[in-house]
Formats: C-alpha cells, structure tokens, sequence
C-alpha cells in the first residue's frame, strides 16, 4: 500500500478536513494542520521557525501581485456598474438569435470574465442585471439561474483567471502562456453554452434584429470596456507587458475610466479597494498555508510517492486523468476555487507529468474542472451565488445546470485529446518572441 | 425578573467585541489603501522600462507590500466574512450551529497567537542577526516580517471578538429584534 503506516500524514490530512467540516475559515484549517504536522516531524519550537520560514518563502512572489492588481481591477469594474452596458451591447449584437436574450447572457459574462477573472463577481454583476431580464422575457427560473451561474463560470477560464495565476506560481509555469492558453478553449466553451440555450435550453423566443445605427451606438458606449480584454490579451501575446504589469495598467485605466465617465466616485473607489483587499488577503492567506502544507509534504515525499504508484495503476493515463477529474470534482463541490488549486496541485500536477500531460495544457483543463466545481450541485459557489441575488431557490437549478456540467466535461476531454487546443497560442506566442 | 449582572454580560461582550473589529477594521483600512496604491509603482516601472531605465525596488517593495496587505486584511476578512468557510455541519444540525461558531473563534485566536508568537520570534531573530535582502535596496528583513506579528494580533483579536460574541449569535439578536 502506497503511504500505509504513515499514520502522521492522513491524521494531519483529516484534521484540516475535520477542521474544515466544523467551520473554521479554510486558510486556518489548512495553517492548523501544517503546523501539527511540523510540530510532530521536528518539534514546537521548529514547526514555529519553519512555519513562518516556509510562510514567507512562498508569500515573497513579484508574481504574486497579479493576484491583487487584477481583484482591484475586478472590483473597479463591479463598481462601475459596466455590467449594463455590456448587456445592451450584447442584446444589440446577438439578440436577434434564437433565445437572444440568452444568448446576450453568456456572451456578457465572457466579456465581463475577461475583464474581471472572477467567477462570483461575474455571476453577481451579471446576475443582478440579466436575471430581472430574463424573467421578463418568460425565462423558466430553473434556465436564467442555470445560465446565469454557468456563464460566471467563464470567470475561471478565460483571462486574466486568479485560479490560473496561482497554478503557475506553484508549478513556476509561465503565467502569460497560461492566459494564452485559456483563450481558444474559453471561446469554444462560450460557443457551445450559446448553442445549448439557442436551441435547448428555455423558451424559443428570438429578438427583433437591430439596426446597425444602433449597434454602432452600443458599441460606441461599450468600447472603453470592450477592448479591455483585447488589450489584456493581445499586450501578453505580443510581450509588450508581463501578466502583472497588465493588470496594473487595467486596475488604473478602470479607475481612470469611472472618474471620467462619473461612474465612480470616492465612496466607491475606497469600497472597491477594501472589497479588493479582503479578497486578496483570503487568496494569498490560502496560498501561503497551503504552500506551507504543500512544503510538509514534500518533506515527507507524499506527492513523489502518489505519482509513482498511480503511475503502476493499470489502465493508462486516461483512467488516471479521469481519477484526478473525479477527485477535484469532488473536493470542489465545497471548496473555493483558490484553495482546491492550493491543496491539489501539489499532488496532482507530478502525476500529470508522469502521465504525459503539458503543464500549461493541464493548468487550462483543472481550471475547467474548476469551473464544474462551481457549478456542481449541491453547493456550487455559483449556484450559491445566484440564489442569494436573486429568489431562486437552489434546489430549482440542480437538473437545469446538469447540462452545461456535460458541457464543460465534454470539454476536458477534448483538452486531453486535442492538446493543441491548448498549446497553439502559447507556441505562437513563443515563436513571435 | 432576570439577574441584572446576567443581564449586562452579553452586552459588556458585545461592546469588547465591537471594539476588537474597530481595530481589525482600522488595519485593513490601511491595507485597503495600499491595494489601492499598488498598481501605481507597477506601472511607473512599465513606463521606465520602457523609457530604458527600469527601477529596481518595484520587484522587491511591491512583494513586500502584497505580503503586508495579506496579513493586515486578514483579521477583519474574518469578521466580513471573505475568508471561505464551509458551512455544511452547521446547516444541517442548525443546533450545533453555536458551539461551532464559538471554537471556529477559539481556533482563530489559536491561529493568531501562533502567527503572533512565531512571528515576533523571526522578527526578532532578524533583527538580532541584521539579516538584510540579498538585493540591491539590501532592506532589513525584520521591516517586512513585521507582517507576521502584525497578522497575527489581528487574527487573534478578530477570533477573541467571534469567541465573546459569534457572528451566528448576532445574526439570531437581529433576527429576534
């Protein structure tokens, strides 16, 4: 048996999950359990040294900066109250198709996604406007939650996408081709949720085709947004600015933009940027214990271990891709997307490698694999999040969602079996420095 | 008719706690100004670098700053509930809801005081052995490190304020009223 007798190790394992189960906020589940463990291989004294050592070691990051200049960036938008025009601007283009009004909801959360790299502020800022809307137009309530909460989770894939930033400053892969990477699958994912609600998912209505007149007004009031993640991704591409520097550009242009515009003022300025503060303490606090964790185990060879016994398992590197699948499946159904990556990648990304994968290829499909996690019943955070803003009940969107979780697996899949999907941008990218 | 001093007991809590957020609120306001201000360093060096004369403490100040920003925020997170908690036991056996609550606020303040003690330890050791940045600003590593004991003590005092009076007991005071 793989780590049989090593009571210490899945004591330590349980006591984080106990701790987890009871309440307890995730970074200090995961800090407790670290520190017991240290405090059992090497004693109080140096489990405190190492803690703190290990701490800082993996806090002290230029590129974890991304982190918080993008959730300020985030946050500014939210503020700004964007949402709306990027709505009507999406109701001018696509609204004319069939279930148009649908159709406008996904193609918003992927411009507001790539703007904003948060899957629940997509669903909130989106949500709050889009669901009133729907509901007008006749939509189900199990279909608008449904939509509403498998478009936030664009917010994951598609960039700049925190959980992604965080991948590669674990596996020290490059952030810029990660970004590169999640473009052609964060397109082809919003093509197909667009297709699903044209033609199966509520009721057939279909707008009336707007004027071009109108659509270059919309576009005109749109533009200063529209062409954020254009500049996101085409400055990466081309190397004009590193990931980090990019999102200090957009945090300033944003801020610079609302001023101008009048949509925000002081009140809103400091609200955005104590929201941004919070958000990016609970990320990095769960980075910076779950680094420390991560650290104890790799002291104690765990994931060295895991990788070559699951590299003897019979049944290929599909049947092992498909456990790890399932496995983060599973521990996302009630972890925040920010510390299911901190506290699986560690294990599973040498078991990627030994079966083959890219790590950029692999970062793109746990970050869809992620995006199932938000939306996966019974308490998806998206699902959560669309219920509290709105009064749909939870239960109501279970089934409706199923189909967008088939989407996204059909999805992985073809991530696995067609890497390319993944890995032309970044050679091209590669190939044009 | 009740005990008066029964009667006071939860509102002296109440008023500790209220104060112990204030402090956690007054560290994270200082926390949110540096989120605020840290795009701006960032991009001075996009615009120096490509002027051709790149500076050299943006990399080493800003990561500092980040690691500051984390610990400051962090005890008033709890209170706003932005560190992610799974809610589960509690919602399904609502009447361990309490108990819960009130050693989910003993084990923040254990967490706090590890963070604080353990952080004062390398804040001093750094002192004491004036270890310095193997860069170029060569800064003292105490100054940063700071963030540790700083973290700490807001935790610590966050999860006193959640042990004397647990936001579920709050929630139910409102409710009543």
């Amino acid at each position: 048996m793989l780590i049989a007798g090593d009571a210490t190790i899945f004591a330590v394992i349980l006591t984080m999950f106990v701790l987890m189960a009871i309440g307890v906020p995730i970074f200090v589940a995961i800090g407790m359990a670290a520190l017991g463990g240290l405090w059992i291989a090497f004693g109080l004294h140096q489990a405190m040294v190492d803690f703190t050592s290990f701490l800082w070691q993996s806090l002290n990051s230029f590129e974890l900066v991304t982190i918080p200049l993008f959730v300020l960036a985030a946050m500014l938008v939210q503020q700004s109250n964007v949402g709306d025009e990027l709505f009507d601007f999406a109701k001018v283009w696509v609204g004319a198709t069939p279930n148009g009004l649908g159709v406008s909801v996904i193609f918003t959360c992927a411009i507001f996604a790539a703007i904003c790299g948060s899957s629940p502020v997509t669903a909130v800022t989106i949500g709050l406007i889009a669901l009133p809307a729907l509901a007008r137009e006749g939509y189900p309530d199990d279909q608008r939650g449904a939509m509403v909460a498998a478009g936030g989770t664009l917010g994951i894939l598609l960039p700049p996408s925190v959980p992604l930033i965080i991948y590669g400053v674990l596996t020290q892969t490059s952030i810029g081709s990660l970004f590169m990477a999640t473009v052609i699958p964060g397109l082809i994912l919003a093509s197909f949720f667009a297709i699903y609600v044209m033609f199966a998912a509520g009721r057939r209505t279909r707008g009336q085709p707007a004027t071009w007149r109108e659509r270059a007004v919309a576009l005109r009031r749109a533009f200063p947004v529209v062409i954020l993640p254009l500049f996101i991704i085409s400055s990466i591409y081309f190397g004009i600015v590193t990931p980090t520097e990019t999102g200090a550009v957009a945090s300033i242009y944003l801020m610079v933009l609302g001023i101008v515009r009048r949509r925000l003022n002081a009140a809103k300025i400091a609200r955005a940027a104590m929201m941004a503060a919070l958000t990016s303490a609970m990320l990095l606090m769960i980075f910076g214990t779950g680094s420390v964790l991560a650290r104890y185990t790799a002291i104690l060879q765990v994931p060295q271990r895991l990788a070559e016994a699951i590299g003897g398992i019979q049944g290929g590197p599909l049947l092992v891709f498909t456990g790890m699948v399932v496995a983060d499946l599973i521990l996302g159904t009630f972890l925040e997307s920010g510390a299911l990556t901190i506290l699986t990648i560690p294990i599973f990304f040498p078991i990627a490698m030994a079966i083959g994968l890219d790590p950029v290829q692999f970062g793109v499909m746990i970050a869809v694999n992620q995006e199932i996690a938000q939306i996966h019943p019974p308490a998806g955070l998206n699902l959560v999040t669309v219920a509290s803003i709105s009064d749909i009940p939870l239960t109501r969107m279970m089934v409706s969602i199923l189909p967008y979780i088939a989407i996204e697996l059909v999805m992985i899949y073809l991530l696995y079996f067609f890497p390319q999907l993944t890995l032309f941008l970044p050679g091209q990218m590669m190939a044009y420095h | 008719m009740a005990n008066p001093e029964i009667a006071t007991r939860p509102g002296r809590a109440a008023a500790i706690a209220a104060a112990l957020t204030r402090v956690t609120r007054a560290v994270a306001i200082a926390a949110a100004a540096m989120a605020l201000l840290l795009p701006l360093p960032v991009a001075w060096e996009v615009l120096m670098d490509g002027l051709g004369t790149p500076p050299t403490w943006v990399f080493e100040t800003t990561g500092y700053a980040i690691i500051l920003l984390a610990f400051a925020a962090s005890g008033y997170g709890l209170e706003t509930g932005h560190h992610f908690r799974v809610s589960l036991l509690a919602d399904r056996v609502p009447r361990l809801e309490l108990p819960l609550a009130r050693l989910s606020g003993a084990l923040e303040l254990g967490f706090g005081l590890v963070l604080l003690i353990a952080g004062c330890n390398q804040v001093w050791t750094d002192w004491v052995q004036d270890l310095r940045s193997d860069s170029l600003l060569s800064v003292p590593q105490y100054l940063p490190q700071l963030a540790f004991p700083i973290g700490g003590l807001v935790i610590g005092l966050q999860g006193l304020a959640h042990l004397l009076v647990p936001p579920v007991a709050r929630k139910r005071d409102a409710h009543r009223r």
